[in-house]
């Protein structure tokens, strides 16, 4: 197999693939991931309560801080709060779907934090939040 | 005795003082935040920004009966010692060391111990870091996540044994990051070449990989991968291409092989995707290696290489307990079935002899039941078909049709 019949068998498995990314990529169009960027100050993170106009769900990026919150607004409009840190070495995590994916050892944890594959034994660390007027005050530590 | 009660009242009184002080820095709260404040929660920044070191693991023991030869074998075929360092919030240390088989001996046929990995990660952020060092590349679905746990069947996927030799490793650099806006995760490396002088024939280019020792770095390879997350689907697409000969200009000429950085390259391309959602898993991999010189290599060794291999599999999976209540309601049970293709002979040069044997399906049937997220117990039927075998090659009897039982467990921590 020369190096022109492996790229035309390898652009076949592209174009193979591409109708269902293709698919993919427009329905992820229609719903980015909803990342709201910010800082702590004392430990605390204030998110506005505007941020959920749109959407229950938003994942909240801190700087300096080494990893993603997901926050899901619930149906009694209580917060919950989740660290995207896998439980089992420290590796931040990826969003799959409704659940989470720690690409360093395959560890997932669903939409609650609940461990459904290993090697990760312990759930995914929640974190308190309550309500202050116009905002969602998180505690992180 | 006296020394124990003085270090127990010294840390009873700094226990008592810091609470104090947290209380005290407590009432500067707004009301809202005390109320967080108070919930007792442990520091997640002590250990986010902190050191601290993991130990953790993985191993698998199985049983299979071969119905063919009326024989049976069972081992632990690896047990894997998990070691990591956090030594701050940017820079940590991770390691697998394994040891196959149970037992290495010296003078033994079986048995080895090697480094899985061992790298240094720098972090630059929540989404980008590097590594360096011995890693598992993201080439194929179970080189990266090569955990029993992870896969159905007692083996891995003939193809990710086979074709993409999995667990595959090298030492070198690797970017991985991930979009800020769009569910999609990348990886860049540069890692040491392969040596087709360890090429043979029938084992594709397992043979040719350094795994971290002594590895000759006079060629090197280049590998990247993409991943797209859409809902419950996961996409990924991967390369690697990287010189085969790391020979001195004069040697490799000596032998009608070139020398260099790509010299006598391997090319490696493959695509796969993951669905999962409730309790129905599919996934689907395709794989294809291209050996250009493969003629060239074979006059050099008489190693008999193709110049082209492709390999393909699917699996359909369902948890039978996804949605069981009482004690069963955290445990799963899966039924699964897997189809492999695979041609190590898919392309052959003209002095290459074609071995029937290495065109192969594979018929996999079985269950995986995880009492927990950490624990499998497996067991499946694989039906192996292959070519006829090339009576160049070989003049032992050969059979096309095999079956194969297999019992297996596994787990990780």
């Amino acid at each position: 197999m020369d190096r022109k019949e492996f790229i035309k068998s390898t652009c076949g498995i592209c174009v193979a693939m591409s109708t269902g990314f293709l698919w993919s990529l427009i329905e992820a169009c229609k719903t980015p991931l909803s990342v709201y960027k910010t800082t702590a100050a004392s430990n605390i993170v204030r998110v506005p309560l505007t941020e959920f106009k749109e959407s229950n769900y938003k994942v909240i990026r801190i700087s300096d801080y080494d990893y993603d919150l997901a926050v899901q607004k619930n149906v009694d409009d209580s917060f919950s709060v989740m660290v995207l840190m896998c439980t089992h070495a420290g590796h931040p995590l990826t969003k799959t779907g409704q659940n989470y994916y720690c690409t360093l050892h395959g560890s997932q944890f669903d939409h609650e934090g609940h461990v459904t594959k290993g090697p990760a034994s312990r759930d995914l660390k929640h974190l308190q939040a309550k309500t202050d007027n116009d905002f969602l005050l998180i505690q992180l530590s | 005795m006296r020394k124990i009660f003085i270090l127990f009242s010294a840390s009873f009184l700094a226990t008592h003082a810091a609470s104090a002080q947290q209380q005290q820095g407590i009432q500067n709260l707004t009301p809202a935040q005390q109320l967080i404040a108070n919930t007792g929660e442990d520091s997640l920044n002590s250990y986010s920004h902190g050191s601290r070191t993991v130990i953790s693991g993985y191993g698998e023991a199985f049983y299979q009966r071969n119905f063919n030869e009326q024989t049976a074998t069972t081992g632990l075929a690896r047990a894997v010692l998990f070691v990591g360092h956090q030594f701050n919030h940017k820079i940590a240390f991770f390691s697998e060391l394994e040891v196959e088989n149970a037992k290495v001996q010296a003078g033994g046929t079986t048995g080895e111990v090697g480094m899985e990995q061992a790298y240094l990660k720098f972090s630059f952020n929540p989404r980008q870091y590097l590594v360096a060092g011995l890693f598992v590349p993201r080439i194929g679905i179970t080189n990266e996540n090569h955990l029993p746990i992870n896969y159905n069947g007692v083996e891995r996927p003939m193809v990710e044994q086979l074709i993409i030799p999995t667990t595959w490793r090298e030492i070198g650099v690797c970017f991985y990051g991930q979009s800020s806006a769009l569910p999609v995760t990348y990886t860049i490396g540069i890692v040491n070449g392969l040596n087709n002088a360890g090429f043979e024939h029938g084992s594709g280019f397992e043979g040719g990989r350094a795994e971290g020792q002594n590895a000759n770095a006079n060629n090197v390879a280049i590998l990247a991968s993409a991943q797209y997350y859409a809902g419950n689907w996961k996409f990924q697409a991967s390369g690697y291409m990287g010189g085969t000969t790391p020979l001195k200009k004069a040697i490799a000429d000596t032998l009608g092989l070139t020398s260099g950085t790509f010299s006598n390259p391997l090319y490696l391309g493959e695509a796969d995707v993951q669905y999962s959602n409730k309790g129905i898993s599919f996934k689907a991999l395709y794989c294809v290696v291209s050996i250009p010189d493969a003629y060239q290599i074979n006059n050099a060794y008489a190693s008999n290489k193709p110049s082209g291999m492709t390999g393909f599999y699917a699996e359909l999976g369902y948890n039978i307990l996804q949605n069981a209540g009482g004690k069963w309601k955290h445990k799963q049970l899966v039924a699964f079935g897997r189809y492999e293709s695979l041609d190590m002979n898919a392309y052959i040069p003209s002095n290459g002899i074609t071995d029937g044997t290495l065109k192969q399906t594979h018929i996999v049937a079985g269950f995986s039941y995880l009492p927990i997220p950490n624990v499998v117990i497996k067991t499946d039927v694989r039906l192996v078909n292959t070519g006829a075998a090339n009576p160049l090659l070989t003049t032992i009897p050969y059979q096309q049709n095999n079956s194969f039982l297999n019992f297996g467990i596994g787990y990780s921590f």
